[in-house]
Parts: C-alpha cells; sequence; structure tokens
C-alpha cells in the first residue's frame, strides 16, 4: 500500500514527435503530469491529439524523445530493459479500449494470466475476489467470446488490478461500449481503484467521465493543462 | 508451467473446441507424412540389411579363420580348440578355390568349396538349402550345385559334370596329358543369396582336398557362435585372434563383406538424407502458420509485453508450439508408419495383383514378403531431426513475436 500524497507518477517535459513522409509532427511538446498515490487523474483531448501516445510513453512502451519520467520516484531511463517490462508488469496495470482478452484462455485464467507475465504468484484467491468485486462471479470458467462488451471490460480491469499495481493506466475504457455498460465499467473502475489504493490516469472523450477524477487535465497542442 | 507453455498448448487446442486450430492439425499432417514415410524406408532398409545379413551368415559363418590364402596343414588341434570355446556352436574347416566346369557344350568357371561334411553341426546348412536331390547322396564323386549355376550349364541332379582344375591346367602346360575330373551332381541349392546362388558349387572337403592337392590342408575354418549380436561377435574375433597370433587371421563376417555393408550403410544413410527433404518441406508448413498466428495475434503479443512479458518468454510461446507440432507429428507419424508396415504384405500383395508383378519381386527381390526390422536408433534420430527442424521452424515467428513493440503491436490493425 501506497502512502497517502506520494508520488506514485511523475513526467517532465515529455516531447515526442513523429515523422509522416517527409513531414515532422510533434505530438507532445513538454507535457508534464503528476500523480500521487491513491488519486486519479483524467485526460482528455481532441482525436489524434496523441493522448494514446501519452500513456505508452508513461507505460514506457514507447520512448520519448526527451523528458523525465519516474515512477514511485525512480527515474525510468535508469531501468534496465531487460528488466524494464517485468517492472511495468508490476507497477501498473493497464485498461484498452478493445480489452485484449486472450480468447483461448477462460476468464480466471486471462486474470491469473498478468501475474504469470509478470512473474508474481498466481494467486486464484485474489483473481476470484476481483472477479467477484467486477459481478463476474459466475463467468469465471467462461470464454471471453462468450461475454458482452461490458463484461469483458470487467475482466480486463480485474486482470489490471491483479497484480496491486500503483498505477493503473486506462486508454477510453468506455469507448466500445454503449453508455449503460460505459457508465458500469466507469463505476466500477473508479471504486476498485479507491479500494485497492490505486492511482488512475484515465483517458477519455467523455466529459462527465472525466469530472469524476480527482485532476483533470486537456491535453492540447502537445501540452497537459487543467481542464 | 510456464504461462509461455500454457498459452502454447491453449493457442493450439482452444478450450471448448473440440478440435485443435486447422493450422495445427495441417502443420502436424504434413510432419506426421513426412515422419511416416522416413520410418517407412528406414524401417524397410532396416528390413533387407537384416536379411542380407542372415544370409551373408548362413553363407560364411559368424567368423573365419584362416592364414590369409595360404594352406594351414595338421590343423586338428586348432579345430579342436576352437570348438572347445563354449562361445563355439559349429566350426567347420574348408578349403576352397575356382575350378572350369562343363557339361555338355556348357562350361563356367565356379567358386568352389569343400566342405567337412561328417562334422555334426554344419555352418553352412546346406542340406537344408537344396530345392532339388538329397544331401544323403553325397560322396567324394559328388557335387552340389547352386540354382542358377546348374541353370546356366544344364545341370540337374542326375547330370555328370566335367572338373579341370588350375593345377590340371599347369600340368597340361608341361605336356601332360589330364583328363578331368568327373562329378556326379547330387543337389541343386538356393540360398536366396545372389552372390552364392549365381556362380558357385560345394563338394566334400576330401574331393576339394583332392583337386587342389592339398594333402590333409584346409584354407580355412569357418565358424558358427551362440551369441550372434555383433558385440559378441566382435568380441569372439579379438579373444581368438589374440589367442592364435599372427600365423591365423580370425575375420567376422562383418569384416569379409565390408564393402557390401558399407554400401547398404551408405545406401540407408542417403535415403534419411533425401526423406528429411520432406520433413524440411513440412517445416515450411509450420513456419507459414506459425507466422499467420504471430500476426493474427500480434495485438495479444502487445498486450502481454505490456502486462511484462519477456521477449525470451514470447519467443517460447512460438517455438514451443513449432516443437509441440513436431511432437504430434512425430508420434502419429511413427503410429502410422508401424500401421502401414504391420499391413504391409496385404498391400502389397494387392498392389502386386493389381499390377501384375508379384514373380517380378520375388526373382528380382527375392523376398516373398517385404522385411521390415524397427532399429530404436532410427526412430531416435528420426525424432531428434523432426523436433530439431520444428523448432527451428517455429523460430521465424518467435524471433518476429519477440522483436515487436508492444505500442506498435498493440496499434495494428
Amino acid at each position: 500500500m501506497n502512502t497517502q500524497g506520494e508520488i506514485i507518477l511523475r513526467a517532465e517535459a515529455l516531447a515526442k514527435g513523429f515523422t509522416i513522409g517527409t513531414a515532422r509532427v510533434e505530438v507532445l511538446c513538454g507535457a508534464d503530469i503528476l500523480v500521487r498515490a491513491g488519486k486519479s487523474v483524467s485526460i482528455r483531448g481532441e482525436s489524434g491529439c496523441g493522448k494514446t501516445t501519452l500513456l505508452n510513453i508513461l507505460s514506457r512502451m514507447e520512448n520519448p524523445d526527451s523528458g523525465l519520467l519516474q515512477w514511485q520516484g525512480r527515474e525510468v531511463a535508469q531501468i534496465r530493459p531487460a528488466r524494464l517490462a517485468r517492472e511495468r508488469g508490476r507497477f501498473m496495470g493497464m485498461v484498452f479500449q478493445s480489452y485484449y482478452l486472450v480468447p483461448e484462455l477462460d476468464v480466471i485464467g486471462n486474470v491469473l494470466l498478468a501475474a504469470k507475465v509478470a512473474g508474481m504468484k498466481a494467486d486464484k484467491a485474489r483473481a476470484r475476489e476481483l472477479l467477484e468485486r467486477v459481478g463476474l462471479k459466475e463467468r469465471l470458467f467462461a470464454s471471453p467470446l462468450t461475454l458482452s462488451g461490458g463484461e469483458r471490460q470487467r475482466v480486463a480491469v480485474a486482470r489490471a488490478l491483479m497484480n496491486r499495481p500503483a498505477l493503473m493506466l486506462a486508454d477510453e475504457p468506455t469507448g466500445n461500449l454503449d453508455e449503460k455498460s460505459g457508465a458500469v465499467v466507469m463505476d466500477m473502475l473508479l471504486a476498485i481503484c479507491a479500494e485497492q489504493g490505486a492511482s488512475l490516469v484515465l483517458v477519455t472523450h467523455n466529459r462527465a467521465f472525466a469530472a469524476r477524477a480527482d485532476e483533470s487535465l486537456v491535453l492540447h497542442d502537445g501540452r497537459l493543462i487543467p481542464a | 508451467m510456464p504461462w509461455y507453455l500454457q498459452l502454447a498448448l491453449r493457442q493450439l487446442f482452444p478450450k471448448g473446441r473440440r478440435w485443435p486450430s486447422f493450422f495445427f492439425l495441417l502443420s502436424v499432417l504434413g510432419v506426421s507424412l513426412g515422419v511416416m514415410i522416413l520410418v517407412i524406408t528406414q524401417s524397410v532398409m532396416g528390413g533387407f540389411d537384416k536379411e542380407h545379413n542372415a544370409k551373408m551368415i548362413m553363407t560364411s559363418g559368424h567368423a573365419d579363420v584362416n592364414a590369409g590364402g595360404s594352406v594351414m596343414h595338421n590343423s586338428g588341434a586348432l579345430i579342436a580348440a576352437i570348438s572347445a570355446r563354449p562361445e563355439t556352436l559349429a566350426a567347420v574347416p574348408y578349403a576352397q578355390g575356382i575350378v572350369m566346369l562343363t557339361h555338355g557344350n556348357h562350361p563356367a568357371f565356379p567358386f568352389i568349396r569343400g566342405l567337412d561334411l561328417s562334422q555334426p553341426r554344419q555352418v553352412v546348412p546346406v542340406g537344408e538349402l537344396l530345392i532339388a536331390g538329397d544331401i544323403a547322396d553325397m560322396d567324394d564323386d559328388a557335387v552340389l550345385l547352386s540354382s542358377r549355376l546348374s541353370q546356366a550349364i544344364g545341370a540337374w541332379v542326375g547330370s555328370t559334370v566335367e572338373v579341370y582344375t588350375p593345377l590340371m591346367i599347369e600340368k597340361l602346360k608341361a605336356d601332360e596329358v589330364m583328363l578331368p575330373r568327373r562329378l556326379r551332381v547330387c543337389g541343386i541349392y538356393e540360398t536366396g543369396w545372389t552372390p552364392f546362388d549365381s556362380n558357385t558349387m560345394v563338394c566334400s572337403l576330401p574331393l576339394m582336398q583332392d583337386l587342389y592337392e592339398l594333402g590333409d590342408g584346409i584354407h580355412g575354418i569357418s565358424i558358427l557362435l551362440r551369441d550372434e549380436r555383433d558385440e559378441s561377435v566382435w568380441k569372439y574375433a579379438r579373444s581368438l585372434g589374440a589367442e592364435l597370433g599372427r600365423s591365423q587371421r580370425v575375420q567376422t563376417w562383418m569384416d569379409m563383406n565390408r564393402d557390401f555393408l558399407w554400401v547398404l550403410a551408405l545406401e540407408k544413410n542417403m535415403m534419411m538424407f533425401l526423406m528429411l527433404f520432406i520433413i524440411l518441406v513440412a517445416s515450411f508448413a509450420i513456419a507459414a502458420a506459425q507466422l499467420l498466428t504471430v500476426l493474427r495475434k500480434t495485438r495479444e503479443i502487445g498486450l502481454l509485453e505490456a502486462m511484462g512479458a519477456r521477449p525470451l518468454h514470447l519467443g517460447l510461446l512460438y517455438c514451443f508450439q513449432g516443437f509441440f507440432i513436431g511432437l504430434a507429428g512425430t508420434l502419429l507419424g511413427m503410429a502410422g508408419a508401424v500401421l502401414a508396415l504391420h499391413y504391409r504384405d496385404p498391400v502389397i500383395a494387392t498392389l502386386a495383383a493389381i499390377t501384375q508383378s508379384q514373380a517380378a519381386l520375388e526373382q528380382f527381390y527375392q523376398f516373398s514378403h517385404l522385411p521390415v526390422y524397427y532399429d530404436p536408433a532410427d526412430f531416435i534420430l528420426i525424432s531428434i531431426a523432426t523436433l530439431t527442424i520444428s523448432t527451428l521452424a517455429g523460430l521465424i515467428p518467435a524471433i518476429r513475436a519477440a522483436y515487436m513493440k508492444p505500442a506498435e503491436a498493440l496499434r495494428s490493425e
């Protein structure tokens, strides 16, 4: 459990650009973000403004061109590349718009996979507890292919929380869901993150969902500004 | 079980589906067909080898003591000593050479071997090999002809043949008048071993000693052993050779037929080498199917990387699938091969009946049924080769998966 007020994620002056053909597009130009333990931060922005790129950089799935990134006070650039993936798997959980469940595994298998891949103990009791918490107690051994979109996203939330991450990154978690299912998932995400003491960085288009975070930011012209 | 092995098995055998994936079945089928052909080829070649080996032993014994072509005199004590060894089943002295044989207008130059037919246990079971005549009629004025020799000169049981030896020809040079030795054909033998059946004849040892003027001399002693395993034969030859010293040479049947055995081994190895290309072709099917899986699973691979999967484990995920396809193909192929070989005779009989080639099969191959020998070494070698090739086939997709960038993989369409 992290101490209240401890800085979980710090990013300063992040810059990232892409070369498309002969043109150079600067997506991030000095983006700063600070996330404290147990707090949630929402990020909104126009389509294509670089929100997913920002999350990829915060999770270090993509390298920034420049800038500082710290996970719990530890500079990410100092982590050896061979250890980076495992460190990421233990430090943060991720929820994506498209769920990305493994169709060959059952529901509980998908949740346990997060622990196994990160080299942690595959605690079945915790997986059951999380799935019970997201309302899927009866579907533990169901194939993800038989679940509705909302149910799939709830499995993805349980999976992201399996390793007791200090930070959750959610990229448009309700983007593929109808309004009702989206609201259920969002309620659950916020509530469980609060229960588990996990900080949350939420990328969403939905103003109402964004407003429920402790801090709301907008990505505009490559910078994060208060909403 | 590590997660990558568990996931590899799940991808090959998805939960809730009765059948494994189509690509898996296709790849396994390709490998199993290759393995099946390899096992069948190697086992049939092994069977032919065993048949050949049995014929070689039947016509020359397990071991041979000789003086390198020189005549050995006073060999009674030596024969008794060899016979007294517990490993020895039979030790029969012989004398041999080449003669000119005529029957009517038909000459031939066969290899003749004089055997001590008084020995209770023979090395070459001539009596059992007769297709005409009776061994009981054999005396010092009679000979046995090989089947093809009898055909070549038109002699049969009861015919009289005339024999000229090289010594007679030497005497002719000295203007001596030499009459050929007239001998009665009392039997025709056939071993199924072409070199022995084509141009040989057998007589008694005293007759051969008389023809070659050897006195009590012999050219060697054929030995039959109780334990006919190769290593026992080698051990026996080494021990007897050490006991006899340099005056006599001890050869095993493998020494005597070294060139022929080398050709057989080369033939078998070449078949194995050529047939391995079938497995190689099948490995392309594995590589293509696995590559397709990797492309299909790109976003899943991105997710695994996002969750902390190491490149090595992602690589192993697909390498293991290649290995498992190889394993399933190997087991299936071997089972199929054993099954096919079990029913080989009805299959061949049907094919021969359709093509009307039964007579040709027996004439040219001399085997009434297809011989098969399952050599564990062949099975081990085929398994290792197949598993290695299959695993390597999974390596290309594995490397692709291992080096995917997670963000790009997740973004892929």
